[in-house]
Formats: structure tokens, sequence, C-alpha cells
């Protein structure tokens, strides 16, 4: 496949002023109107994004020594318990963490302590130490109340986020069920998903040549890099991710928000947004896909037992028929659809990302090693023994 | 209290997901081309239903108190 461009070559024009950065929204109607080559030799980036609740979270935090000093058992925010099993003052909260309060439960999670502290709220913290069993962190005890300007260096790491496509769910038993994606309703009432369909990262690079681990991406306004593949990905079955890390102070609290979903937990909505330079025709190939082209299925969330990992199939759709509001199953039931993703939101950060690289203030990185393709072991469902026999 | 039937949403803290339209009995809430949701005020049900607020995963959403002097901030 010809070379049209280099990223160097990309940077050099980005540095000048010249670089050609549209929306991937953009980029579809372009190839459209003008053809595939056409396309792609006038464009150099094409920026694409998603904007969805995840519950692979969280922030690792250096929370500064205290005197005399203390080395953490364990730790409370807004009594919210981080885990801290490691060096003697870091902490790391994960936005599925509920609270210790059981009345209060997911109601005022992790979630809700990041987005607390990233509003520089002020936070309830303490914290128990290992007393005179630790020579060198005598003291048995901290409580305080902290803001983020108070802490060291804070990282926010998103495990499995940008999800390629993931499956919609309807609900065929009498009694609601709560999801990851929502709620969904009893005798087939309605039908939750998540993505964002043809502008998600991830859909326009399926063989993952361009997103890889060292890609420079913004999350929710940071400049954050892809530091391997998410927990969970599957590039097999169309559902590749990625695991993501960035400064948590650069982060945009307009594109961060606690979420509660009823009957499940509690999840954070982040927003990731990509750039997509146009190298090749593959690429710019990959980057003309189409809600219709893009399939998923439907399952039934009703069913307790797992079918090869997962809940069984009802029918296929794709994207375009989710997004149009409704959806016929095989039944002939048509049954109301909706998203947890903002659409809305991800075309902000679209805006956004292609601004900054006009602007001069984001270059693309090379990617240093593309995340796992096919064949890839199978995701395994866990395995539960009662007794073990040593040999 | 009596409170008035309108319902809005907090601009700051929704993000337009659309959650919420899949939920409306009487289709009072749509999504429009550009991915931003309307109320249409004559067709909500509020304080009646208030299924949207219950259901919105952020917080998003509320019934105003504007008319009566009172303010939901």
């Amino acid at each position: 496949m010809g070379q049209i461009r280099t990223i160097d070559e990309i940077n050099e024009k980005i540095a000048k002023g010249e670089a050609v950065v549209i929306s991937v929204d953009e980029f579809k109607k372009l190839s459209r109107a003008e053809g595939l080559q056409r396309a792609a030799e006038k464009v150099d980036v094409v920026t694409c994004a998603t904007f969805s609740p995840t519950c692979g979270t969280g922030i690792m935090m250096n929370l500064g020594h205290t005197n005399p000093p203390i080395k953490f058992r364990d730790a409370y925010f807004n009594n919210v318990r981080a885990y801290t099993g490691f060096t003697s003052v870091d902490a790391y909260i994960g936005s599925d963490q509920p609270n210790e309060d059981e009345a209060v439960g997911i109601k005022y999670s992790g979630a809700s302590v990041i987005e607390d502290l990233l509003n520089k709220k002020i936070v309830h913290f303490k914290s128990k130490g290992f007393g005179k069993d630790c020579h060198s962190y005598p003291r048995d005890e901290v409580e305080t109340y902290l803001t983020l300007d108070d802490l060291n260096e804070v990282f926010f790491i998103a495990h499995r986020f940008c999800v390629q496509k993931g499956s919609a769910y309807v609900n065929s038993s009498y009694r609601i069920i709560g999801t990851y994606k929502g709620i969904v309703l009893p005798f087939l009432g309605n039908c939750v998903y998540t993505g964002t369909g043809e502008i998600n990262p991830l859909a326009n690079d399926p063989e993952g040549e361009v997103i890889g681990i060292g890609t420079r991406v913004l999350l929710s306004g940071a400049q954050a890099y892809i530091i391997g593949e998410g927990t969970q990905h599957n590039p097999e079955k169309g559902s590749s991710s990625t695991m993501i890390r960035c400064r948590f102070r650069d982060m945009d609290p307009a594109y961060l928000r606690a979420a509660v979903f009823e009957h499940y937990a509690s999840s954070l909505y982040i927003g990731l947004a990509v750039p997509i330079p146009i190298l090749n025709i593959r690429i710019a190939k990959n980057c003309s896909v189409r809600d219709d082209e893009i399939e998923t299925v439907v399952r039934d969330a009703a069913c307790q037992e797992l079918w090869e990992g997962m809940k069984p199939i009802i029918c296929k759709v794709n994207y375009k028929d989710l997004k149009s509001g409704s959806i016929a199953l095989p039944n002939g039931i048509v049954v109301p659809c909706s998203s947890v993703s903002s659409i809305f939101m991800a075309r902000k950060m679209m805006t956004k990302l292609s601004d900054l690289i006009k602007n001069k203030q984001f270059y693309l990185t090379p990617c240093l090693e593309r995340l796992p393709q096919p064949p890839y072991q199978s995701l395994k469902l866990m395995k539960i023994i009662t007794e073990v026999h040593p040999k | 209290m009596i409170i008035n039937k309108k319902m809005e949403s907090y601009g700051h803290r929704c993000v337009n997901c659309g959650y919420c339209v899949s939920f409306c009995p009487v289709g009072a809430i749509t999504k429009s081309e550009n991915g931003i949701i309307h109320f249409n005020q004559k067709k909500c049900k509020a304080p009646v239903c208030q299924n949207c607020i219950s259901r919105c995963v952020i917080n998003a959403l509320a019934l105003s108190f504007k008319d009566q002097g009172l303010t939901n901030d």
C-alpha cells in the first residue's frame, strides 16, 4: 500500500501551521463527495472521539509525608476506600469503589471523589498507619481535609476505555435489570447500548495500524498516552480497547462526570479524542466506515447463565439502526433504544483536538508497539474449584 | 408544596447523551440531528411522571421552581 505521507512530515506541517486537520465526520463526507484517493491526498489528520461512562478508571496519587511519618494501612476519601498496598503515602482510588456507608453505597463513590478532587473541592481524608510495628513510619493515624492542590503527583488511569463496539441489551423478564449501559425495562420495554459508532477511534482503526502503545491522545482535555490494550481487549470479536494514562491536573472538569447506574454500580464519564494520521489509502478507507457497516448484537440481559462467556444473542443490528432511536426485534416488536454515550460531547472533543493541532499545541507520535491483534487469547471464564489435591 | 411542571436540565452537567429519551412515556424529550436534547414543555407530564429525572445517571435533570420564586440551585 503506497505511503502518502509520514508522521514526521505531518508534524513539520503542524509546526508551519499548514496541516489539514478535519473531524472524522467531515472526512466521511469528503471521501463520499470527492472519492477516497482525493480525500486521502487532501487531509493530513482526522480526529475521532468517544465520550462514555466507564467503570475501569481511577487515580493514583502521592499525598506527601506526614510528620512524624506514616505508612498507610488503609485510606478513605470522603468515606470511600482507596487501595494502599504499595509505598508509604501513595493511594489509588477506583471509580467503581462504593461508599463504606451502605446507605450511601454507589450514590457517592470513587467516581464522585475523583470528580470532587478535579473540581478543587475539599475532601475528607483519614488513614490508619502501622504505628510502632513500622520503625520508619511510626505514626498511628492521620485525619485531615485535602484538595487537589495539596497532593503531589496525581495520575489518571483508564484501564479499559474506548471499547470499539459493545453489545446492546434488551430484557425479556418481568423485572427491571440494571446494567452498565443503563436500566433495561422488562417485557422488552427498551434497548440500551453504548458507543459512538462511526466516530469511535478504534472503529476507524480496527486493525490497530496507528492507535497503539505510545500514541498521544486527548483524554478529557488532557494530553495523554495510550499505554497498552485495555482489560478484556478482544479484537477477534471487534471489541478492542485501550489503557490510557494522563496527568490528572491537566484534565478538564467539563469532560468528566461521576455517574450512578441504578441497580448496578457507579461509573465515570470521560472522553477520548484520537488523531489518526492519513498515512496511506488503507487508513483512509478505515476512516470512511459508516454506522450501517458497524455490526453488533442485541443480547438478553435477563438470562443469568452465560453462553460462551456472554449473555445469549437475540439478533444482529448495526449502529445506524441503534442511533435511529428504535429497533425491530425478530418477534416483530419495535423497542425504543438509547445510549449513555454522548455523541454531542464526542464531537466537541474532536473539534477541541483539531483546534489544538491547528494551533501547534498538539503533535502526533508514532505508535511504538501495536495493540495485540488476532490470533489473541480468548477471554476465559474464572476457574472455580472447591478442592486442590497436591501432587 | 406545589411545584411548577417545567422540566429543566442543568446545562453545566448534562452531557446530551439522550439516555432519558427512551424513558419518556409521552415523547416529550427528543434528540436533534446535532445531538442536543430538547424538552417539549407542553407534552411533559411533570411533576406527575419524573421518569427522566430518576433515570438520569449524572443527576443533570430537575424540576424548575423558578416560577414560584424558588430556586433549584
